[in-house]
């Protein structure tokens, strides 16, 4: 997992909670690293998952919401620093949609080892997209973020609503995002 | 608290900054190996580049590469030589700007190359098909050989057209298959009409032309007149074009048919609309016609005609298909040379036959003089002996008998019983009785030889008689009769030739055919026997006559005899026209007799097994059953 995810969600918990509040997650998750990530480096996702969970234990906040605030908060981040790669033109049904044809695509070339999870998207109608996750990692939760995070970007209210499974070891999950009417 | 976490802060943020600044250099290494590598790639795709540049450039086809939504990225130069348009003009451009056109599509409509059918399947399997353009510059028909594959790059399909200008090709291919099926039809065609027909159908139709004539001199009238037409649309307009053309007739060096006639040479017209020795031209304009040419038709390097067509779309000049066309000429007329021989040679055959026949009938009517000049000398010989006997005859004494009786007749019995000159009268009168008697008989035989030679003289004529005006008339006859008929008419040869005859009529049916060239062929056969019967040493001579059946549809005759024979060698041209062995023979009879036996539908057979050994003619002749009035 890249560094990025990293360091930006010791930044929230910094933001969001206290310095020592990273300090104490860094040292309950006995981390290789002691939690001194770089945005260029690559790190093993079951240290996030050992992060969140002891910021979970320290702030009796659920995992599931906690992820799914810094999903939000990942979004912003990655406005904020590839913004190029979101076309003005684009609504965010179109945006969800580019995510495994173009941005996924991208990341591949810029980081051929990225294990990226997938996305397929089906439009119901107008306004209600099905997004459908395959992952082998535990993310649904950060992913549910990011779609929020998306969809405030874009100024859209939506109803999110999602259904999860496991296929062969991997994480299977229906979101089904309908905008709300304006 | 706050200060220890602030200080752990900062520690992470150091060794995380020591971390990726090893990363760093890391990856710049990486980074330089890539580039250098890169620029390695680099080169060498300039290389790759320059040499596939150079092929592209280099070679002879126009290649067309294309994109999924048909807009051409690669050109070579071979496009300008092909389609007429240099690789600028097309690169960038929609395969639409060039059409492919199908040789069989009459209604010329072009297909672009994108909708070209080919097989979608990325394997590199070529397909090829043939098509024609028309190039950009100067409008030329161009026949070429497209080669189209596909292929993947990066996701997306390209397809990559080879195209081959096959116009050189093609003509050959077209001339020689043009000339092929104008010769067939030239060897194959009964008459000049026929063949005309064919080869105006052949030329249009191989060369795409609407319209073809063939115009002949009428040496009357000293002008062409059209024969023969072929169009290969029907439309009104060129309908009214050739009634024009049906009716019209041109002097020399004038139109496009005198023209061709004046100069022994091929003419074209690029536009007829433009042309001011075209007298045809407003109808022609109407039919939409545009270019015409025409070429002559030689016989003795003299013109007897002219073929001329018309396309609709404007052709330049072509010297090779005019070329082509000055070959077909010739041909044509080689043609009619050959017709001309062909005719004649009829024409000399047909005297042969008559002049056959006729010798058949001399050689009959030979034998039927023959004999009556025979059967004359018997009866010459009879009416001398008769004359002489009578002129000779010891009857002429009666009268002197008579005057001694009569001067002694007052004492007739006193002369008769005492005188010793009268004593021998009534043993002399017995005497003469006898003689008179003997005499008479002598007498009554040979005028019963004469009366018979008579009645042979009477048959011969009268056989004779029947046959004449039965020339070429099939009638009904009897095969048994008829060689009575031949061996009656040599009857006298073979009473002189002690020729035993042996007689094995099988019964066969009454047949329809010439009655007199079977007799002719029987007396032939028969008299070729009897000379060689006459020729050969055998002691026993014989003549061997059967008729039988040789299957239900032919009957045979066949006349054997046990003479010189036939060499094994002069079997086989026995029937040769002139071929003879015989001092005095002319080689005529049975090459005649073969002939007659062809034109009556039989054939004439001969067999021996060599010198000395005798020989065998079988005629065959179709047995044609004579159709019985029903009751």
């Amino acid at each position: 997992m890249k560094g990025m995810v990293f360091t930006e969600f010791l930044t929230m918990v910094e933001n969001k909670f206290s310095l020592e509040m990273v300090d104490k997650i860094i040292k309950a998750s006995d981390l290789p690293n002691q939690g001194a990530y770089t945005v260029v480096g690559t790190y093993d996702h079951h240290e996030l998952l050992r992060l969140v969970t002891n910021l979970s234990k320290f702030t009796n906040i659920p995992v599931k919401d906690l992820e799914t605030v810094y999903g939000k908060h990942l979004f912003q981040c990655l406005v904020s620093r590839y913004g190029s790669l979101i076309s003005l033109k684009q609504s965010f049904f179109e945006f969800l949609n580019s995510v495994d044809n173009h941005i996924h695509v991208e990341v591949r070339k810029l980081y051929p080892e990225a294990e990226l999870p997938r996305f397929k998207c089906t439009l119901v109608d107008e306004n209600t997209l099905n997004m459908e996750y395959r992952s082998s990692r535990p993310f649904a939760d950060l992913a549910e973020g990011l779609i929020l995070g998306c969809a405030d970007h874009f100024g859209e209210k939506i109803h999110l609503s999602k259904k999860s499974s496991k296929e062969n070891e991997e994480n299977v999950v229906q979101f089904c995002i309908q905008k709300e009417a304006p | 608290m706050e200060k220890s976490a602030l200080i752990n802060k900062l520690e992470r943020e150091q060794r995380a900054r020591d971390e990726a600044e090893q990363l760093l250099e890391k990856k710049s290494l990486e980074l330089y190996k890539t580039n250098e590598a890169l620029k390695k790639l680099a080169t060498d795709l300039t290389e790759r580049e320059a040499k596939i540049r150079a092929i592209l450039e280099a070679t002879a086809d126009s290649i067309i590469v294309f994109d999924d939504t048909g807009v051409i990225e690669i050109s070579n130069p071979s496009s300008k030589k092909v389609f007429g348009f240099a690789p600028e003009e097309l690169i960038g451009k929609n395969t639409g700007i060039l059409n492919f056109y199908l040789e069989n599509d009459r209604d010329r409509k072009g297909i672009a190359l994108n909708q070209i059918n080919t097989s979608n399947n990325l394997d590199n399997s070529n397909s090829l098909q043939e098509f024609y353009i028309k190039r950009k510059t100067d409008g030329k028909q161009i026949y070429v050989e497209l080669s189209i594959s596909k292929t993947n790059v990066v996701n997306k399909v390209y397809t990559i057209c080879v195209i081959r200008d096959i116009t050189d090709r093609k003509f050959i291919e077209r001339h020689i298959a043009t000339q092929h099926r104008i010769s067939r039809t030239l060897v194959e065609a009964e008459t000049m009409e026929e063949a005309n027909l064919d080869i105006l159908k052949i030329i249009c139709s191989n060369l795409n032309l609407e319209l073809g004539n063939i115009w002949i001199i009428d040496p009357i009238s000293e002008s062409l007149r059209c024969t023969a037409y072929f169009h290969t649309r029907e439309t009104e307009p060129l309908q009214a074009f050739v009634e024009v053309c049906k009716k019209m007739t041109f002097k020399k060096g004038i139109g496009l048919p005198g023209r061709a006639w004046e100069s022994k040479e091929p003419c074209w017209i690029l536009d007829i609309n433009l042309d001011n020795n075209f007298p045809r031209a407003a109808f022609a304009s109407k039919a939409g016609i545009h270019t015409a040419f025409a070429f002559p038709i030689l016989y003795h390097n003299e013109v007897i005609g002219v073929l001329e067509f018309f396309t609709r779309e404007t052709r330049q000049e072509d010297n090779r298909l005019l070329n082509m066309l000055k070959d077909i000429g010739q041909h044509v007329g080689f043609f009619i040379e050959r017709k001309q021989n062909q005719q004649k040679i009829i024409s000399l055959n047909d005297q042969l036959v008559t002049a056959a026949r006729q010798a058949g009938m001399a050689e009959v009517a030979t034998s039927v003089l023959h004999n009556i000049g025979n059967v004359l000398n018997s009866v010459n010989v009879s009416a001398s002996v008769i004359c002489e006997k009578v002129s000779h005859s010891e009857m002429s004494t009666l009268s002197e008998v008579t005057n001694l009786l009569k001067a002694h007749q007052p004492e007739l019995g006193k002369f008769i019983t005492e005188d010793s000159q009268g004593k021998h009268l009534v043993p002399y009168l017995n005497s003469l009785s006898d003689y008179w008697n003997n005499e008479q008989k002598k007498i009554l035989a040979e005028t019963e030889l004469l009366i018979n030679n008579i009645q042979h003289i009477k048959n011969i004529v009268k056989m004779q008689q029947s046959l004449s005006g039965s020339l070429g008339m099939i009638e009904s006859i009897k095969v048994t009769e008829l060689i009575e008929n031949a061996i009656t008419i040599n009857a006298d040869l073979i009473e002189h030739s002690h020729i035993l005859i042996q007689r094995y009529y099988e019964p066969v049916p009454p047949i329809m055919t010439d009655k007199v060239k079977v007799l002719q062929i029987l007396v032939n056969l028969l008299r070729n026997a009897l000379d060689a019967l006459t020729l050969g040493k055998s002691e026993s001579k014989s003549l061997t006559l059967k008729t039988f059946l040789m299957n239900p549809k032919t009957i045979a005759i066949q006349i054997s005899d046990n003479g010189i024979g036939i060499e094994s060698p002069n079997l086989i041209k026995i029937f040769s026209y002139g071929f003879t062995t015989k001092e005095d023979g002319h080689g005529f009879g049975l090459h005649i007799s073969a002939l007659a036996a062809q034109e009556m539908g039989g054939k004439l057979k001969a067999e021996s097994e060599g010198l000395g050994k005798g020989a065998s003619f079988t005629l065959y002749l179709p047995c044609i059953s004579v159709d019985r009035p029903k009751k």
